[in-house]
């Protein structure tokens, strides 16, 4: 892991670095964001499983570099704990702003995959699936966290720790090795350096099978199509979001993220069979049975940590659904249980 | 070892006919030969440049990563994989430009890895403008008055920073510049190679002949060692001194401080999590 300091971030920072040394990792703390992101890319093309960790105008710095990883098939995690932006904002509060900085980071196109775990037993499984993902289609995932959740302690049970996979997708290579090979999914077989016979090379220009750089433009055209291909792949792997409430919901209440308890909470006390929620620990791509249980609701809710219901607009860019009612909130606290009550209260009775 | 080790069979080059990056493939490909370095045990790293397309005219690994960043992922290469052979190739622009902050920490970082850099004082991927080692006057279609910037010094920022090795070439002199990269390679530590390199095509005024003209031999009694000595040597006026101008061979690498290899230099791609240690490590925090 490679990282600068950065509020919310930097707890995840202090943790990694204190277990460098027992659990056969390396932490840098790099002279910026631009480097740490760099030099986590060049770890992982050697074999490393390679993270960083940042917040939103850290993650601005990051951003040429996540093109870098979808153009040259590198994975890598990106831990974003979101705060109030935009610039330096409010460093110690939170929000759910970042959204779309991670859906639309680096330029050009390439499929990438965004976490947003709600509850600390998510954050631990979607971690480990996070770095799989990453090397299995050899993409940059993001795992958006915020200051509230990265900040809160509770009680849980035992984390499913029997439930760690922790799968390689790394090949030998031989003399005729191409980083790049044209195959029907997308996916190449991922080689590094100093594993068997090849040379692995990757370029941020266009690249031929090989690696080399290119001006060929129907390559370039086959090259583009390679990369999105992948996002069927991915899509198939989408999680689910998680259901909660009865089956004959009229109105239907999104989240994401860290608001999951809050909406838990509020909807536990409402005892309400009206209202049902929907979480989204994985926010793209979608999982397909999204559309499933909007086509069902009478009126779509949503609580977002943003001004401009960001979940809310990629949530009808991607099933063409309206948001009925967004409940946004950006002053920097995170959504009392009473305050979401009070809002459900104030829907049902018009 | 086969000679040929290194070529690569139908390239496109991209360089001008007479370019001085031919002289510096020439003088990187006789060096590894020469280290009998296995080009599957090597990678080269660059950023965005004439220079950065040199790895793809050999046979090598290759890290072709963002214009000036090469040190990020080289560092990051080195430090995962220790047995690698890890070769940044940069230009001026590259590395004293866009990558200058990369430059002052990776010096710190002292990772063990060799960092050449193309140095024609010019920007000839963008077509002659400016790089922050053009000289004082010189005209370009964007400084339409001659550049009046300080010139970047590379070599007195190194040894400032107590760079472990710092040396410059010109690569006209293929002999020399070919001993002094191998020198670096074999270099435990960041080792800079400051490469004086004609540009024919945008660079009308340093020119072979004006490189030939505005460059001497450091003495044979220059001592290396000498901190204090190499500083003023690398910012005396006049003409340019060529050679090893600094080593310090005391210095710790960036590898061999980390933890991961005090018992064992086993890459990490070959490790294995430990599953007991974090189910102990999740109870400890319950």
């Amino acid at each position: 892991m490679s990282s600068y300091p950065m509020t919310p971030s930097t707890p995840l920072q202090i943790f990694m670095a204190n277990n460098a040394n027992e659990f056969n990792l390396i932490f840098e703390q790099a002279e910026d964001e631009i480097a740490a992101i760099n030099m986590a890319l060049g770890a992982s093309y050697a074999g490393a499983r390679s993270m960083v960790a940042t917040s939103g105008s850290g993650f601005a710095l990051m951003e040429e570099a996540v093109g870098l990883a979808g153009m040259i098939e590198t994975p890598v995690v990106i831990y974003l704990g979101q705060r109030p932006g935009p610039a330096v904002g409010l460093p110690t509060r939170t929000s759910q702003e970042d959204l779309n900085l991670a859906l639309y980071s680096g330029p050009g196109e390439f499929p990438r995959i965004i976490f947003a775990p709600g509850k600390m037993e998510d954050a631990f499984a979607l971690s480990q699936i996070a770095f799989n993902l990453a090397d299995k289609y050899q993409i940059p995932v993001f795992i958006l966290s915020d200051q509230y959740f990265a900040d809160i302690y509770y009680n849980s049970p035992s984390l499913p720790i029997e439930d760690v996979e922790n799968n390689k997708y790394i090949i030998k290579t031989t003399a005729d090795y191409k980083r790049y090979l044209l195959t029907p999914n997308g996916i190449s077989p991922r080689g590094i350096p100093g594993f068997g016979d090849g040379v692995v090379v990757v370029d941020s220009d266009e690249h031929d099978e090989e690696g080399h750089i290119t001006e060929d433009l129907d390559l370039r055209r086959r090259m583009v199509e390679k990369r999105l291909k992948k996002l069927e792949e991915i899509q198939k792997e989408a999680i689910s979001p998680e259901f909660v409430g009865g089956d004959n919901y009229r109105y239907l209440i999104l989240g994401w993220g860290s608001t999951y308890w809050a909406i838990r909470e509020a909807l536990d006390n409402l005892e309400d069979n009206r209202f049902s929620f929907l979480h989204f620990k994985q926010v793209y791509p979608l999982h397909s049975s999204t559309k499933k249980y909007l086509d069902k609701a009478e009126k779509i809710l949503i609580f977002e940590n943003n001004a401009n219901g960001q979940f809310g607009n990629l949530i009808k860019l991607e099933t063409g659904h309206e948001i009925h009612r967004k409940f946004l909130k950006y002053n920097g606290m995170p959504f009392s249980v009473e305050e979401v009550e009070k809002n459900l209260i104030n829907i049902r009775e018009g | 070892m086969d000679p040929r080790n290194f070529e690569m069979e139908d390239v496109d080059v991209a360089w001008c006919p007479g370019c001085g990056n031919y002289f510096i493939i020439g003088a990187v490909k006789a060096a590894l030969l020469e280290l009998e370095i296995d080009p599957r045990e090597l990678v080269m790293v660059s950023g965005i440049g004439q220079a950065g397309k040199l790895p793809h005219y050999l046979k090598a690994n290759v890290f072709n990563g963002l214009h000036g960043r090469s040190l990020s992922p080289a560092t990051g290469i080195k430090a995962v994989n220790p047995q690698l052979t890890v070769i940044d190739v940069s230009g001026d622009g590259c590395m004293y430009g866009e990558g200058g902050n990369h430059f002052m920490h990776t010096i710190r970082r002292n990772p063990n890895i060799t960092n050449l850099v193309h140095n024609n004082m010019v920007y000839a991927l963008t077509k002659g403008q400016a790089s922050p080692t053009s000289q004082k006057d010189f005209n370009t279609p964007l400084q339409v008055e001659g550049v009046f910037l300080e010139p970047f010094n590379p070599l007195a920022v190194a040894i400032a920073l107590d760079a472990s090795f710092v040396a410059r070439v010109y690569c006209g002199h293929i002999q020399q510049t070919k001993d002094i990269i191998k020198e670096a390679i074999k270099h435990k530590g960041y080792a800079l190679v400051d490469i004086f390199q004609p540009c024919v095509t945008f660079n009308k005024v340093n020119t072979f002949q004006w490189f030939e003209e505005n460059t001497y031999y450091l003495e044979d009694t220059h001592d290396p060692l000498d901190r204090n000595i190499a500083f003023q040597r690398a910012t005396e006026t006049g003409k340019y001194p060529l050679g090893i101008f600094y080593h310090n061979p005391r210095k710790i690498t960036f590898e061999e401080n980390q933890s991961v290899y005090k018992e064992h230099k086993i890459p990490l791609y070959q490790r294995e999590i430990e599953i007991g240690k974090l189910k102990d490590l999740i109870e400890k925090s319950r």
